[in-house]
C-alpha cells in the first residue's frame, strides 16, 4: 500500500512546530526573538489559530511578562479582565457553603491573574509571531512523524487529504507534505498523537507513574447584564460527585457579559454507568448555580482531556534522536501541563516553561552529557 | 492525586501540602503513586447500578449533539473514520458485555452508540461528532482506541511561498 503512494513534496525548516496553542506559538516567538534568521512553521490542525481552543481560563500572566515584556502597554491584547474576587464553594444537593479565602493556600490565589479567552490569547500569540516571520499552517493537522534511516527524528508529515470514507484516495486526492526540521517541537496538547507514539518508541515513560487524566468539559455562556461580574473566579466541589469521584466546577466570570462555565472530572472514575456530560449539566442546576444562567444563552461548547498525574508522571521531555545520524540531530520537547495548570501552578506557566528547555537544554551533539538539562543551546549555531 | 483518598480528605490534605509547600518550601508528603492507569481503573458494570440523570431541558441543560453543533469542530463526513479501533470483536465481549458501554457515556460528543440491529447490539462511531477531546483514547478499558487527527479542508495544499533557505545547514 504505501509503495503506491506518490512522494511526498518536502520543505526543510530549522523548527516544526506541531501545534498552534500558546506553548508552540511562545516557542515559535522565543526562537525568533534569540535568532530572526530561524526558519520556523507551526503546523494546527484548527481551521485557524485559536479554533480548537477551549475559550475562558484563568492565566498567570509571568509567563507573557517573560516572554513579552512591554505588553501591557499595547492596544489589542486579549488580557481584560483582571481577576477581582475567588471564590470557592462547597456544593451539597440543595445548598452551598462558601470556604473563607484566609484558608486557601496562596497558591491557589488567583490575584493579579487574568480571566481571558484562551483562543483570543492563541490569536493574538499567532499574530505576533507571523509578524516576526514565523509561518503558520492552519488547517494541517501533523499525522505523521518522520524518521531518518538511522531513527533519528526529522519531521513531521501532514495528513494526506480527500481520501474517502472507504479508505481509497478520491478526485481531489492531496499527498500530505513533508515538513524537516532539525528540530521538532510537539506542541500537540495533552495525549497528543505523535507525543504518544514517541513515547512508546522511545520509552520516554520509563520509571514514570502513569499519567492520570481528567475530562474539563465547558461552556461560553452570554449572561444577562445583571448576572454579569467580570473578574469573578468561583470554583466548587461536590454535588453531583459523590465523595470518591473526584472533580468539580469551575465559573468564570469574562468582558462584554461573557461566563464560561466548566466541569472536570478525574478520569480514573470507576462506575462505568457515570457520564460526564450529563453530571456537567446537571451541576448547573444547583441552586447557587443555576441562577447566573437565567435569561442568559449558550453560544459555545467542547471538551477536552486535561493531565491531572503531576511531576511524576511527566515523560521524559527531550531527547536527542536515540539513533541520531552525524548530520540531522532530532528532538522533541512534550508539553504536558495546559494553560489551565497555569492557574494553580504558576511556576510552569506554559508561555515560560515551553521555551525553556530550548533555551537551556537543546542536545546539540551525540555526547550522552549534552543530554543533562543545563547545557548551553547554540541555536544561533543552527 | 490527593483526591484518591475521597474528595473531602484530598482536599484538606492537599491544602495542608499545598500550605507546607509555601511556608517551609518543601512538602512533608513526597509525592504519591497513582498505580493504575484511567483505562485500568474502570470496573465492570455487574458491580454498579445504572445512574438516572435528568433529562435536558434545552434552555439551562442540554443533550450533547446540541452541544457538539456549538463545538468548532466540523469536518467532512466524506473522509475515513479517524477514530481507530484496533480490535472490533473485543468491543462487543468486553467493553460491551462487561462494562456496559462506557463510551457512549465518556464520550461528550455523542461519537460512541451501541445501536440495536436485528436482535444484536452494533458499536456505531459518529466520527464527525468527535470534538477532538481525546477521551475515548484514554478511558476505553481495553486501550482499543485510538485518536488519531481526521483530514482538514479537501484539497487544500500547503501553498509554498517562503524564501528559499540560503544558509548553510
Amino acid at each position: 500500500m504505501a509503495e503506491e503512494l506518490p512522494e511526498r513534496e518536502s520543505m526543510e525548516f530549522d523548527v516544526v512546530i506541531v501545534g498552534a496553542g500558546p506553548s508552540g506559538l511562545a516557542a515559535a516567538i522565543r526562537l525568533k526573538q534569540l535568532n530572526e534568521d530561524l526558519n520556523i512553521v507551526v503546523l494546527e490542525k484548527g481551521a485557524e489559530v485559536g479554533a480548537h481552543i477551549l475559550s475562558g481560563a484563568v492565566v498567570d500572566p509571568s509567563g507573557i511578562d517573560a516572554l513579552l515584556p512591554g505588553w501591557r502597554d499595547e492596544e489589542g491584547h486579549p488580557f481584560k479582565t483582571a481577576v477581582t474576587r475567588d471564590r470557592f464553594l462547597l456544593l451539597g444537593p440543595s445548598g452551598s457553603i462558601a470556604l473563607p479565602n484566609f484558608v486557601m493556600p496562596p497558591l491557589m490565589n488567583n490575584h493579579g491573574n487574568y480571566v481571558v479567552s484562551l483562543g483570543n490569547v492563541c490569536r493574538w500569540l499567532g499574530e505576533k509571531a507571523e509578524a516576526l516571520g514565523v509561518e503558520i499552517y492552519p488547517g494541517f493537522a501533523a499525522s505523521e512523524v518522520l524518521y531518518d534511516d538511522n531513527g533519528a527524528v526529522i519531521g513531521v508529515a501532514t495528513g494526506d487529504m480527500g481520501i474517502e470514507r472507504n479508505g481509497t484516495p478520491g478526485p481531489n486526492y492531496t499527498r500530505g507534505m513533508a515538513l524537516l526540521g532539525k528540530y521538532v517541537l510537539i506542541g500537540e496538547g495533552v495525549r497528543g498523537s505523535l507525543a504518544k507514539q514517541l513515547i512508546a518508541k522511545f520509552g520516554l515513560d520509563e520509571g514514570r507513574e502513569p499519567q492520570k487524566y481528567g475530562i474539563g468539559l465547558k461552556e461560553l455562556w452570554e449572561v444577562s447584564p445583571e448576572q454579569s461580574k467580570p473578574g469573578l473566579v468561583q470554583h466548587s466541589f461536590g454535588w453531583p460527585l459523590d465523595a470518591r469521584t473526584g472533580g468539580g466546577s469551575f465559573l468564570y466570570h469574562l468582558e462584554g457579559n461573557q461566563v464560561a462555565v466548566g466541569f472536570v472530572l478525574h478520569l480514573n472514575y470507576k462506575n462505568p454507568y457515570l457520564s460526564p456530560f450529563e453530571e456537567f449539566q446537571r451541576f448547573k442546576t444547583h441552586p447557587a448555580i443555576a441562577p447566573v444562567f437565567e435569561g442568559a444563552k449558550r453560544v459555545s461548547y467542547g471538551a477536552r482531556a486535561i493531565s491531572e498525574g503531576g511531576y511524576q508522571s511527566v515523560p521524559k521531555l527531550s531527547f536527542p534522536a536515540v539513533l541520531c545520524s552525524a548530520v540531522r540531530r532530532g528532538w522533541s520537547m512534550f508539553r504536558v501541563s495546559r494553560a489551565h495548570t497555569m492557574r494553580c501552578c504558576p511556576a510552569c506557566s506554559l508561555p515560560s516553561g515551553s521555551w525553556r528547555p530550548l533555551r537551556q537544554g537543546v542536545p546539540m551533539t551525540r555526547s550522552p552529557k549534552s543530554r543533562q538539562i543545563g547545557a548551553t543551546a547554540r541555536l544561533d549555531a543552527i | 492525586m490527593w483526591s484518591k483518598l475521597g474528595t473531602y480528605a484530598g482536599i484538606a490534605l492537599g491544602g495542608l501540602d499545598m500550605w507546607t509547600n509555601t511556608l517551609f518550601g518543601f512538602s512533608f508528603f513526597g509525592t504519591l503513586k497513582h498505580g493504575k492507569s484511567d483505562a485500568a481503573s474502570l470496573e465492570p458494570a455487574a458491580g454498579h447500578k445504572p445512574i438516572d440523570y435528568p433529562k435536558p431541558d434545552g434552555v439551562l441543560t442540554f443533550d450533547r449533539l446540541s452541544s457538539v453543533f456549538l463545538s468548532n469542530t466540523n469536518h467532512e463526513e466524506d473522509q475515513p473514520v479517524h477514530l481507530k479501533v484496533k480490535d472490533m470483536a473485543l468491543q462487543e465481549t468486553s467493553e460491551y458485555e462487561v462494562y456496559a458501554g462506557p463510551s457512549a457515556r465518556y464520550c461528550p460528543a455523542g461519537v460512541y452508540e451501541w445501536v440495536e440491529e436485528n436482535g444484536a447490539e452494533k458499536f456505531v462511531i459518529n466520527a464527525q461528532n468527535c470534538v477532538h477531546c481525546k477521551t475515548c483514547d484514554i478511558k476505553d478499558p481495553n486501550q482499543n482506541i485510538t485518536w488519531v487527527p481526521p483530514q482538514g479542508a479537501k484539497g487544500r495544499s500547503i501553498r509554498i511561498c517562503r524564501r528559499s533557505p540560503d544558509r548553510r545547514m
